[in-house]
């Protein structure tokens, strides 16, 4: 009867210590952690932006193969192992940039920084900052 | 029919709900799969939990993904239809939408999303097969049943509340969700990530800081004792039609999509007997 919600107590607290072990985690569902904290807290927002020759910006259209969360989520997971120096990491970005934008000379990777306060009130200018130059 | 015989009803009903849902979420994830996955680079494919490691390490061929995606259809038909060996089809159902929902989220993240649909249909295996039961006893195993799903809820306060703690025990107010723009912040990082202009309902409501605050605050302690709701029915309908509307808010406020999550919690919500006539029933 009371299995069901024995089941994700047991599971959550297998989770808790396998976590702190290091054997990963069997149920998703523990770890829960979304927004378990604000974004944000500097004041800043953060968005990446793809660009050609350091000018038009390439992800502002949808891409075929990737919704912008997807993209997005994809490209971080990739930048700091690529900004690294690791191969495998820019190869994969590259491929990444390459399915999702098709057809550029050469794709320029740029953070940009909005102030939160300022987006609130439709002033969208932002910062940026190169992080790296793909082929 | 008494009450809890309705109640049942309502349950059971839901229950063939979820299964008819599972088919549309195959169709959806198909299409996907034959429109988008099969064009992306092979290489991306990188498995990040331990079942797409254990069971999925390449990216599937259309023929394998499909037939897996054949079987789970079947399978959930199976149930629908109520065949013989419930067990082994509820078990091979799970895998089946764990398998489908792994190969989705192996491109850099692993996403919360489905995550609610696939532990309803875990959680579905210790519901009673047939009517022949006590009615107390079989109502007791939905009341846990739905008490199982819904303390994913309370986990997600459980964090909020663990990381107000710790940043309240090491003076680092100005970074937690008690900071009086943290809603503000949070909102614009939604927007900024998804790259669109905020709207100008949000941009005039925002400044109401107090407001958003109180909001949050509420809106954790009703979560954290979601699962208690499922102790009683008029309590367990209000609570979904709350987490209902927390999903909308949630879409509108952090850009926060979760599609299959309300869809269930409102498949849960219907109270059907109202709707059906009594001679069909049965």
């Amino acid at each position: 009867m009371f299995i069901a919600a024995g089941v994700v107590l047991l599971l959550s607290v297998f989770s808790f210590y396998s976590v702190q072990y290091g054997w990963g985690e069997p149920y998703p569902f523990f770890h829960f952690k979304l927004y378990s904290r604000p974004e944000g807290m500097n004041g800043l927002a953060n968005s990446v932006g793809i660009y050609v020759n350091d000018s038009t910006r390439v992800n502002s259209k949808q891409s075929n193969l990737y919704d912008t969360d997807e993209f997005n989520y994809a490209l971080n997971s990739l930048i700091p192992g690529a900004q690294a120096g690791d191969p495998g990491a820019v190869n994969k970005l590259r491929l990444l940039v390459h399915s999702a934008y098709p057809g550029y000379p050469n794709y320029v990777i740029i953070e940009e920084t909005y102030r939160a306060q300022a987006y609130v009130n439709h002033d969208y200018s932002f910062t940026k900052k190169v992080l790296l130059q793909l082929p | 029919m008494n009450v809890t015989g309705k109640y049942i009803y309502d349950h059971r009903t839901a229950q063939k709900m979820l299964l008819v849902f599972n088919i549309c979420w195959l169709a959806y994830y198909s299409y996907q799969y034959a429109t988008v996955l099969v064009n992306r680079p092979r290489e991306l494919y990188e498995p990040l939990s331990w079942f797409g490691k254990l069971f999925i390490p390449v990216f599937p061929a259309p023929g394998f993904y499909f037939a897996v995606t054949i079987c789970t259809l079947i399978t959930t038909l199976a149930i629908l239809f109520n065949v013989r060996y419930r067990l082994i089809l509820r078990v091979m159902l799970v895998f089946g939408l764990l398998f489908i929902n792994s190969v989705n989220w192996s491109y850099g993240y692993l996403s919360h999303v489905s995550h609610m649909m696939i532990l309803a249909n875990l959680l579905a295996l210790f519901l009673p097969a047939g009517n022949n039961e006590n009615q107390q006893q079989v109502m007791l195993s939905f009341k846990w049943y739905y008490a199982g799903i819904l303390s994913t809820y309370s986990l997600s306060a459980y964090w909020k509340i663990r990381e107000i703690a710790d940043d309240l025990m090491h003076n680092n107010y100005s970074d937690s969700w008690l900071n009086l723009s943290a809603t503000k912040n949070t909102v614009v990082c939604g927007y900024v990530w998804m790259e669109e202009p905020l709207p100008n309902v949000l941009a005039r409501l925002l400044p109401f800081e107090r407001c958003w605050l109180a909001a949050f605050i509420i809106t954790t302690c009703i979560m954290l004792l979601a699962p208690l709701s499922a102790l009683g029915q008029k309590y367990f309908r209000l609570m979904l039609a709350f987490l209902v509307l927390f999903h909308l808010s949630n879409t509108l406020l952090f850009r926060a999509e979760f599609f299959a999550t309300p869809i269930m919690l409102v498949l849960f919500l219907i109270p059907y007997h109202a709707f059906i006539p009594e001679r069909l029933q049965h």
